[in-house]
């Protein structure tokens, strides 16, 4: 949360005090991240109408969810962040190869939940500038009735005037991180074209283990 | 007796730990990874040959709502340690909202198989005792692979243990109901999560390694109750050509 200016301190009490009272959290709002939250609430209400449509297929609903999350997210930065220091020791066709395949792997493995959507909503409860530039916007899935709710941060970046996600961040887990520590200790024994070769195979039998229950 | 053993073994741990950086997840804060990878196979195994099926099973022949109930119970029994553990972390309000929430889900809620402080503003406060020493600056120390018990710190081993040692339950009951309710919770847990395990396997490119990182990241957000993190820790992840 950002640091309460004079004006808005009588708010935050009143705020602090419902809260209390209520048992809810107080949102904080920051006008200045007015556009990064749009962002997300823009995201979060077409992939919700996407997952609430009963006539569609879980193959309509995917090609569809995927489209939105392509242009929500800058997959070069979120690329360029999970490999690191070892970006750069990609060719830039490797790291073509590599940003596609990555953003294969996170279609076929989380578009396996799009049929276990049970009515979650979600909730935008604040923001945050980071410390140089980035801006965080904090959502949580509802779910259970409040017992079994989900936190999910997205890190936000600029680029050429439009915010672009460059992070999930779910119960304070970053999956850029996750899979950095993962692809981190899987290139210290094998090669770039190796790793490429390592998640096609994996994205292959993600989606033959999907084939027979369509 | 031995489970104050366990607790002095435990502090003996924390204290002489080496304070390793659990940061990123990276392998610095693995110096056991050979021994913890062996255990991390046993578990797996056991998971997939026992729990897995068993905890499919018993999801199949269990209805949801009764799932809930059960989890709900278990979590009841666990508040007050929630509250004390807040207490310790300097938050009262916290502390006192969990002792509300006791009394109401152990009466109206009948015995807590039924949660309505949630729905009257008293919210479930995830709170241990590895997260208390975290918030009094102690390190996570070496990555603990514990056998059954899945994923842990040195830290928060022995917070498990100074937690198990707090919980009442082990001097009032005979310690074979006690662990035989310790390991239908377990079950029931696992039930619960079925899906969301399933994914992870076939989403990782290395389960261990996966679940190490995971389990480190979830664990700081913990300690500081999902607020911001230490800049140094972001920069890393979100600035790495400055550490060419």
């Amino acid at each position: 949360m950002r640091p309460p200016t004079t004006s808005t301190i009588r708010t935050t009490c009143a705020e602090l005090a419902l809260a209390l009272l209520l048992g809810v959290a107080g949102t904080a709002w920051s006008a200045a991240g007015d556009a990064q939250r749009a962002v997300v609430q823009r995201l979060a209400d077409q992939v919700l109408v996407v997952l609430r449509d009963k006539q569609a297929t879980s193959e309509a609903k995917l090609s569809k969810i995927e489209k939105l999350v392509y242009a929500a997210v800058d997959f070069e930065t979120l690329s360029r962040l999970v490999l690191a220091r070892n970006w750069g020791s990609f060719t830039p066709d490797q790291q073509a190869r590599f940003e596609a395949e990555f953003k294969r792997h996170l279609s076929v493995t989380y578009g396996k939940s799009i049929d276990s959507y049970r009515n979650e909503q979600v909730e935008i409860t604040g923001d945050r500038e980071e410390a140089r530039g980035d801006w965080t916007v904090k959502t949580k899935i509802l779910r259970g009735g409040g017992t079994d709710d989900v936190l999910v941060d997205y890190r936000l970046r600029q680029s050429g005037g439009d915010w672009k996600i460059i992070d999930f961040i779910v119960e304070g887990v970053s999956l850029v991180a996750n899979f950095r520590s993962q692809f981190q200790d899987l290139l210290a024994s094998k090669s770039p074209d190796e790793l490429i070769a390592l998640i096609r195979e994996k994205n292959a039998k993600g989606e033959a283990f999907e084939k027979p229950k369509t | 007796m031995t489970r104050v053993m366990c607790v002095v073994v435990g502090l003996a741990l924390i204290l002489g730990g080496e304070s390793a950086r659990a940061e990123e997840g990276r392998s610095d804060s693995d110096p056991w990874e050979g021994f913890n990878r062996a255990i991390f196979t046993f578990n797996d195994a056991a998971d997939r040959w026992v729990i897995e099926p068993v905890a499919t099973g018993y999801d199949f022949i269990t209805p949801d709502p009764l799932q809930r109930c059960f989890s709900n119970f278990f979590q009841n029994l666990r508040v007050p340690l929630n509250g004390l553990n807040g207490l310790l972390q300097g938050k009262p309000v916290d502390g006192a909202s969990d002792v509300g929430r006791f009394v109401v889900n152990s009466t109206i809620g009948m015995a807590g198989f039924l949660d309505p402080a949630t729905y009257i503003g008293l919210p479930r406060h995830d709170e241990d005792f590895g997260q208390t020493l975290g918030v009094w600056g102690v390190p996570q120390g070496p990555y603990l692979m514990l056998p059954l018990l899945g994923p842990s710190t040195v830290r928060d081993a022995g917070g498990r243990a100074v937690d198990a040692a707090l919980t009442p339950t082990w001097y009032f009951i005979d310690g074979f109901i006690t662990l035989g309710s310790a390991a239908f919770d377990m079950l029931n847990a696992r039930s619960m999560v079925l899906k969301e395990v399933r994914d992870s396997r076939t989403a990782a490119l290395d389960f261990y390694v996966f679940v190490r990182n995971a389990y480190l990241q979830n664990r700081d957000a913990k300690v500081h109750d999902h607020e911001e993190t230490t800049g140094e820790t972001t920069d890393n992840i979100y600035y790495p050509d400055d550490l060419r």
